[in-house]
C-alpha cells in the first residue's frame, strides 16, 4: 500500500504548511542512512503531497491505485486476535479435509 | 464396475480388485490363489492383501475390524521383519500396544521400537482420556501431562501448560505433541519465528506434525510452497478451515485480479469476502474497493461497473464512474469518448462543494480541462490514424472503402479547454504552455497569447525558451534573442542555453566584423569563445582570422590560422570554418578560394572518426544559427555523406564513435540521416541498443500520429530487451533519453511495459 497520507500521517484536508512540518519531523526520524525505505516512503508521499496542485493530481488520478491485496491481507493478519486453536478443534479440521 | 473375467489368473484378478478398491474379494482371492498354488507369488500377495484391508479399516476408525484382519494376519508366517514392524505399526494404530511392542519381537531393527511407541502416543491423544490405556503403564504419566498441558493451553493459562510439558524429556514418544504444543503457545502470544522454530523440528510423518500443517500453511509461504501437489490441496482445505474464509478468501481474490480473464470471478469471490470484511475490519473495504477499481480499469470488461456497484456503491470520488470510463477510454485511444467523459467529471467536480472545497475543486478541474485540450488537440491531430476497431467492422459493411471522414472538433475545443484550464489556475503554467501551443499555426494569435503569458511568468524558463522558439519561427531573432538572455540569466549553468548565448556572440561578432568594428567583433568573439564548446572555439578563431585576413592585418590573422592547424583533429574542421567565416565576413576572394579550394580537397581526403566528428558538431553549430550561409545545403550533403560512412560495415569507426556519431545526430534532430545511420549499424551491431533507439527515434520523430503505432512500440520494446541484458550502466545514458521520450509520449509506456490494447470495452 502506498497511501501518502497514512505515510505522513496527516489527514486529507491538511494545509501545506502541516504537511512540511510533519515531513521534516519524519525526515529527520528516518535518517535515510539508518531508514533508507522508510525515508524512500515519506519522500515519495511528500512528494504526493506537498502543494495543492501534487494533492489534487493525487486524489483525481491515482488515490487507491497502490492498494492490494497482499497488504490487505497482513493488514487483516496484524488486526485479528490470533485464536487458541484446541486439540479437539485441530483434529475435527484433518476430518474435514480428508473428506 | 465390471468384475474381471473368470479366466483371468488370480493374481491378476487380486491386482485388479486392490486397484479398484475393492479390498475384502482381492482378500478372498488371494487366499484361494494361495490354496491353488502355493508359493512365494501368492504368500505375498496375501499378506499385501491384509496389510490393504488393516489400513482400509484403521482409516476409517473402524479399529475394532481391523483388529480381526490383523489378528488373522498374524498367524500368516513369514520371515521378513518389514512385514512383523508394520502388524506392529497397525497395532498401534488401533491402540493395542501390548500386541504391538509384543510383535517387535520379531523385529531386529532397534529403531522400530521408537516409531511404534510414537504412533501409539499419537493414537492414544487422538483418542481422548480413553487413551490412557493404550498406552504401555511407563508413558502414562507422560501422556496425562501432555493432556493436562492441552487444558491449561485451551483455558489461556501457558505457565502451567510449560510446567506439565516439562516431564517430557528428549527420548519421549511424547515429544512431538511437547514441540506442538509449544509453537502453538507462540503462535497465540504472536511468536510466530518460536512457533515455526518449533514446528519445523516435527516429523512429518507424526500426527503433531500434520494438526500444525494448517496453522503454518497460513503463515508461512515456504512451508505451503514445500508441500508435495496433493498435500498441498488438502492442507490449504485445512488452512481455510482454520482461518476462516477471509484470508483464504482474499487470497483468492489476488489470484483473480491480475488476471484479466478471471476478473468476473474476482468479483464473485470478493462478493463473499465483503460480509466476511465488514464483519473483521470494515474500514478495510474501501481499500478492496480502490483494488477492484483499479482492476476494471486495467482488465475490466463494462459488465464489471454494476458488479462494482452492487458490492461496494458508489465511488466517493467517481459515483458515476465517469472517471473510469475517460481512463479507459483514453488507454483504447477512444480520444473523443475520453474528452467526453472527463467533461462529465469535471461538471460533477464543480456541482459537488461538498466532496471538493473550492480551492481543490478549481484545481481538479483545471487539471481535468487541461488534458480534455489535450485529449481534443490529438484528436484532430490523430486524424488518418484510424483505430483499429473501425477498420475491423467495415470489412463487413457493404462498402468496404469507406470514405475517410474528416473529423470535427471537439466541444469544447482544445483552446477553449486550455484557457478555462488557465482561468481556474492562473498559477500553473501548464496551461498557459499548452494554449501557446495550441496556436502554433497561428501567429497573430500566439504572439497575443504569448505577451500575455510573459507577462504572468516573466522570469519563468520554460516559458522564455518557448517563446524563444517562437520569434524564431516567425524570424524575429531580436524578441528570440531577448528570451534567451533572459532564461540564461535566470538559469546560466543550462547548457543548452549557455551554447545559445554562445552563438548569438558568435552571430554578434560576425556582424561586426563584417561592419568593421573589430573592436566590438574581439570582445563578443571572446564571450563566445569563453561560453562556447570547443568546436566554438574553433569557429571563433577561424572567424577571427577572417576578420583579420579582410582587414590585411596577416600577421594577426597568421596567429588564428596557427591555433587552427595545431588543434587536434581539426584538420578538416578547421578548412571548413575558413571556407564558410572567409565567405561570411566578404574576404577577397583572392584570398578565399584557397581557402574553399583546401576545404574541398580536405572532404576528398580519408578522415579519422575523430575529424569527421568535429566537423559533424560544426556543421550543427551553423545549423543553429538564426541565418544560414549561401552554399550550406551543399556543405550539409557532402559532410553527411561522410557521417553515413561511418556507419558502413567497412569503416574503421569503433562501435563506441559510432554511438557518439548517433547521439550527434540524434541532438539536431537529423531524424531520416539517424534512421539511415541506425539501420547500417545495426546490422554490424545488432545487439546494441542505442542503434535501436535511433531507428525507434527515427520512426517515432517522423510520425505524425499522435500516438505510437504498433512498429514503433515494437522497437522501443526492442530498445528496452537489449538493455535488460546489458551490464550494468552500460546503458546510463541512453535511459536518460528514453526517459526524455516516454515524457514526450507517455503513450510508449504501455508498449514498454509490454501491456495489450484490449478492445473489450
Amino acid at each position: 500500500m502506498f497511501d501518502p497520507y497514512s505515510v505522513l500521517g496527516v489527514e486529507p484536508d491538511a494545509d501545506d504548511e502541516t504537511i512540511r512540518r510533519r515531513y521534516l519531523e519524519l525526515v529527520r526520524q528516518f535518517t535515510p542512512e539508518h531508514h533508507p525505505e522508510k525515508f524512500a516512503a515519506v519522500r515519495g508521499a511528500y512528494e504526493k503531497l506537498k502543494d495543492l496542485d501534487t494533492r489534487v493530481r493525487h486524489r483525481l488520478f491515482e488515490q487507491g491505485k497502490n492498494d492490494g491485496i497482499d497488504e490487505l491481507i497482513q493488514e487483516l493478519a496484524t488486526r485479528m486476535p490470533r485464536k487458541r486453536y484446541g486439540l479437539q478443534a485441530l483434529l475435527n479440521i484433518q476430518k474435514v479435509a480428508t473428506r | 464396475m465390471a468384475n474381471a473375467p473368470a479366466t483371468t489368473p488370480l493374481a491378476r484378478r487380486v491386482e485388479l480388485s486392490l486397484k479398484e478398491g475393492r479390498i475384502p474379494q482381492a482378500l478372498e482371492l488371494a487366499k484361494q490363489f494361495a490354496r491353488q498354488e502355493p508359493g512365494l507369488v501368492s504368500e505375498a500377495l496375501v499378506r499385501k492383501c491384509f496389510l490393504r484391508a488393516a489400513e482400509a479399516q484403521v482409516n476409517r476408525g473402524a479399529f475394532r475390524d481391523a483388529h480381526s484382519i490383523l489378528t488373522e494376519a498374524e498367524k500368516v508366517s513369514c520371515e521378513d521383519p518389514a512385514w512383523w514392524e508394520r502388524l506392529a505399526e497397525l497395532r498401534a494404530d488401533v491402540g493395542d500396544h501390548s500386541r504391538a511392542l509384543q510383535l517387535l519381537d520379531k523385529v531386529p531393527d532397534v529403531a522400530a521400537r521408537p516409531r511404534i511407541l510414537g504412533r501409539l502416543a499419537d493414537r492414544a491423544i487422538k483418542e481422548g482420556s480413553s487413551g490412557r490405556a493404550m498406552v504401555p503403564d511407563d508413558l502414562k504419566p507422560q501422556f496425562e501431562s501432555v493432556r493436562k498441558a492441552f487444558v491449561e493451553y485451551e483455558a489461556g493459562r501457558d505457565e502451567p501448560a510449560r510446567e506439565a510439558l516439562n516431564a517430557i524429556g528428549l527420548g519421549s514418544p511424547f515429544l512431538e505433541w511437547k514441540l506442538l504444543l509449544r509453537g502453538l503457545m507462540a503462535w497465540s502470544t504472536n511468536d510466530t519465528p518460536r512457533a515455526f522454530d518449533n514446528w519445523s523440528r516435527l516429523s512429518p510423518d507424526r500426527l503433531p506434525a500434520k494438526l500444525a500443517a494448517p496453522i503454518r500453511f497460513a503463515a508461512d509461504k515456504a512451508f505451503a510452497s514445500s508441500l508435495p501437489a496433493d498435500r498441498h490441496a488438502v492442507v490449504s482445505k485445512q488452512a481455510e478451515q482454520l482461518t476462516g474464509g477471509l484470508t483464504e478468501g482474499l487470497r483468492r481474490l489476488r489470484k483473480q485480479v491480475v488476471n484479466e480473464d478471471m476478473l468476473p470471478a474476482a468479483f464473485e469471490t470478493a462478493r463473499t469476502v465483503v460480509p466476511e470484511l465488514n464483519r473483521h475490519a470494515a474500514d478495510l473495504i474501501p481499500r478492496l474497493a480502490n483494488v477492484m477499481y483499479w482492476s476494471i480499469l486495467s482488465d475490466g470488461q463494462p459488465e464489471d461497473v454494476p458488479r462494482y456497484l452492487r458490492l461496494f456503491g458508489q465511488p466517493a470520488d467517481d459515483p458515476s464512474f465517469h472517471r473510469l470510463q475517460a481512463m479507459v477510454a483514453q488507454n483504447m485511444r477512444r480520444l473523443d469518448m475520453a474528452h467526453g467523459f472527463w467533461g462529465k467529471y469535471e461538471e460533477w467536480i464543480a456541482k459537488s462543494p461538498n466532496r471538493w472545497p473550492p480551492a481543490q475543486a478549481a484545481r481538479a478541474r483545471a487539471l481535468i480541462l487541461e488534458r480534455m485540450g489535450q485529449l481534443a488537440h490529438d484528436w484532430l491531430e490523430d486524424e488518418g490514424e484510424d483505430d483499429d476497431l473501425d477498420d475491423f467492422f467495415s470489412m463487413f459493411s457493404r462498402n468496404r472503402r469507406r470514405a475517410p471522414v474528416q473529423r470535427k472538433p471537439l466541444k469544447p475545443s482544445a483552446e477553449e479547454c486550455f484557457r478555462q484550464a488557465s482561468e481556474l489556475a492562473p498559477d500553473r503554467v501548464g496551461p498557459a504552455m499548452s494554449l501557446l501551443k495550441e496556436f502554433a499555426s497561428n501567429p497573430e494569435k500566439a504572439a497575443i497569447a504569448l505577451q500575455e503569458v510573459l507577462q504572468r511568468f516573466p522570469n519563468d524558463l520554460t516559458i522564455l525558451q518557448q517563446a524563444a522558439s517562437f520569434y524564431e519561427r516567425i524570424e524575429d531573432a531580436e524578441k528570440a534573442r531577448e528570451c534567451i538572455r533572459k532564461a540564461f540569466a535566470a538559469n546560466p549553468l543550462d547548457r543548452e542555453l549557455t551554447a545559445k548565448v554562445a552563438s548569438f556572440a558568435f552571430d554578434d561578432a560576425r556582424q561586426l566584423a563584417v561592419a568593421k568594428d573589430y573592436e566590438a567583433a574581439l570582445a563578443a568573439m571572446k564571450q563566445a569563445g569563453s561560453l562556447g564548446s570547443q568546436s566554438m572555439r574553433l569557429g571563433v578563431h577561424a572567424l577571427a582570422a577572417a576578420m583579420y585576413t579582410a582587414a590585411k592585418k596577416p600577421e594577426e590573422a597568421g596567429k588564428h590560422l596557427e591555433t587552427l592547424r595545431n588543434a587536434p583533429n581539426a584538420r578538416l574542421v578547421a578548412a571548413y570554418r575558413l571556407a564558410v567565416e572567409g565567405a561570411r565576413v566578404k574576404v577577397k576572394k583572392s584570398d578565399l578560394s584557397p581557402w574553399q579550394e583546401a576545404f574541398e580537397t580536405e572532404l576528398q581526403a580519408e578522415a579519422t572518426p575523430a575529424e569527421t566528428s568535429a566537423l559533424l558538431d560544426a556543421m550543427i553549430q551553423y545549423l543553429g544559427e538564426p541565418t544560414r550561409y549561401r552554399g550550406h545545403k551543399a556543405h550539409q550533403t557532402k559532410i553527411l555523406d561522410r557521417v553515413r560512412a561511418i556507419g558502413e560495415p567497412t569503416s574503421k569507426a569503433t562501435e563506441a564513435e559510432r554511438e557518439q556519431f548517433g547521439l550527434a545526430l540524434h541532438r539536431v534532430s537529423m531524424w531520416k540521416v539517424l534512421g539511415e545511420f541506425a539501420l547500417l549499424n545495426r546490422q554490424s551491431f545488432p545487439a546494441n541498443a542505442y542503434f535501436a533507439f535511433f531507428e525507434a527515434e527515427a520512426k517515432i520523430a517522423r510520425s505524425k500520429a499522435a500516438y505510437v503505432s504498433g512498429q514503433t512500440g515494437y522497437a522501443y520494446r526492442r530498445v528496452k530487451n537489449l538493455m535488460k541484458v546489458a551490464k550494468d550502466g552500460r546503458y546510463q545514458a541512453l535511459q536518460e533519453l528514453l526517459d526524455a521520450r516516454l515524457k514526450k509520449n507517455p503513450d510508449l509506456e504501455r508498449w514498454l511495459s509490454g501491456y495489450d490494447i484490449d478492445y473489450g470495452w
